[in-house]
């Protein structure tokens, strides 16, 4: 019986070590595109000290419909980006890991010049932004208290990847998500230099438009449920675990940046769009995506641990040489008292 | 009973081998206390901070405090059996001598 209950004990154990040094399910990966895109093109006279003097002059029509800019021209900022990704395919409640946003950059011809030597930097817009294109008017307030460099790539195709990281922890810290800025760099406007990138938004026409997208691994923290009322909704709120804290960058001053308010409803929120019903909460325990499957061995290890701690609390607590020695050294008629103690 | 049986015997302490296991329940007691520290250490979010603290906080104590009872259960039950054995020799020893003198 005691060897049974040893290969029991060993085939139990075997899968409990196997699941126990097995690695967590890997996260979801997501390649989504824009939610929302805008750009602003400020007048020069929004880097003077007297800001932006003139308002409510037509937009700047001179590039494609469907692409967003971002420019500057002897160091004074002509177009600036702002953009929203779209993470309403995620589950609710997930938990953002990673970001990376992928910038193809357009062709010449749809406006892009001396790519190769921006310098860009995200920024998030704390008071989010309103739909536009080209519009000369002054752009929504920026904070650059977390930022992320851009880094261009000539090959295989020109584009700029910017790691969103640091923005995973701050919205994981509480901080809310109402989009992301592209704008030139100080070190270009210490450097007066002149350059023009313009990149495709989801909405772009075009066999040779390649849109800007965005690579995002997260954890579904719930299953969603298989009813039709179960239709993933907008991954609201956003949490991210783990990445040592946030990152905080560089505070930047760029004209127009936090607080400037206009009258043309710039800095206004986009309107929240509806959610969808959201799926009644449960224990994803068939699902294969159970992130630590020895969970599902506590059960069985405190029942082992259990019976073996009730076995030895009631075993003799003297050590069966110590028994051998009283039962060797005894009188015959006392010697039998033991053993028969002994095999009860 | 031979000196080998002796030292098997010696080397297969039931009681040893229990008093080792507590001992591992404790050490994964305070190794679960250390883990729910550190889990609730990396997030600044309360609602990441809770799990931590409600299942490896409470459980690690909880897990600590019964492999100490444990322990000290079974460290009493070992003294008093050793109690036993003296009181037994007494009893052998006693039996033997009236023995002795019934016979002489």
């Amino acid at each position: 019986v005691r060897r049974a209950l040893r290969g029991l004990l060993v085939a139990l154990a075997v899968p409990t070590v196997v699941f126990a040094v097995s690695e967590p399910v890997a996260a979801d990966t997501l390649d989504t595109g824009l939610a929302a895109a805008a750009w602003y093109a400020p007048l020069p006279t929004c880097g003077l000290a007297t800001g932006c003097a003139v308002d409510g002059l037509p937009s700047d029509d001179q590039y494609l419909e469907g692409t967003v800019h971002v420019g500057i021209t002897a160091g004074v900022e002509a177009a600036r980006t702002y953009l929203k990704l779209d993470t309403s395919s995620m589950p609710a409640g997930s938990i953002i890991r990673t970001a990376i946003l992928v910038l193809p950059v357009a062709s010449s011809g749809d406006g892009s010049s001396n790519a190769s030597h921006a310098e860009l930097l995200a920024c998030s817009a704390p008071a989010g932004f309103a739909p536009s294109s080209g519009s000369r008017s002054t752009p929504p307030p920026v904070d650059c208290g977390v930022s992320a460099p851009a880094k261009y790539a000539s090959e295989p195709v020109p584009q700029f990847t910017i790691n969103l990281q640091r923005f995973v922890d701050a919205w994981g810290a509480g901080a809310p998500d109402n989009g992301i800025v592209l704008m030139p760099a100080a070190a270009a406007t210490e450097a007066h230099a002149t350059w023009h990138v313009s990149f495709w938004t989801t909405d772009a026409q075009g066999a040779s438009a390649r849109p800007v997208s965005a690579s995002i691994s997260y954890d579904a923290a719930i299953a969603p449920a298989s009813s039709a009322d179960s239709a993933p909704g907008p991954a609201s709120p956003w949490f991210s675990i783990g990445g040592g804290g946030m990152n905080v960058g560089p505070v930047l001053s760029f004209p127009n940046a936090e607080g400037a308010v206009d009258g043309s409803g710039a800095g206004a929120l986009l309107p929240e769009r509806p959610r969808p019903a959201q799926p009644a909460l449960s224990l994803p325990l068939t699902d294969d995506r159970f992130q630590y499957p020895i969970a599902l061995f506590f059960p069985l290890l405190v029942i082992v641990l259990g019976g073996y701690l009730g076995w030895a609390l009631t075993r003799s607590a003297l050590s069966c040489n110590v028994q051998d020695e009283q039962l060797e050294s005894a009188p015959p008629g006392h010697r039998r008292l033991l053993q028969q103690r002994r095999l009860a | 009973v031979t000196d080998s049986h002796r030292a098997a015997a010696s080397s297969h302490d039931p009681w040893l081998a229990s008093v080792l296991v507590g001992l591992a329940l404790a050490a994964s007691g305070l190794g679960l206390l250390g883990f729910a520290w550190r889990g609730a250490a990396r997030s600044l979010l309360v609602s990441e901070q809770l799990p931590f603290i409600a299942s490896g906080a409470i459980g690690g104590v909880a897990i600590v405090g019964f492999a100490c009872g444990y322990l000290a259960v079974q460290a009493r039950r070992r003294l008093e059996a050793r109690d036993r054995q003296d009181f037994e020799r007494v009893l052998a020893a006693a039996t033997e001598l009236l023995t002795t003198a019934r016979s002489s």
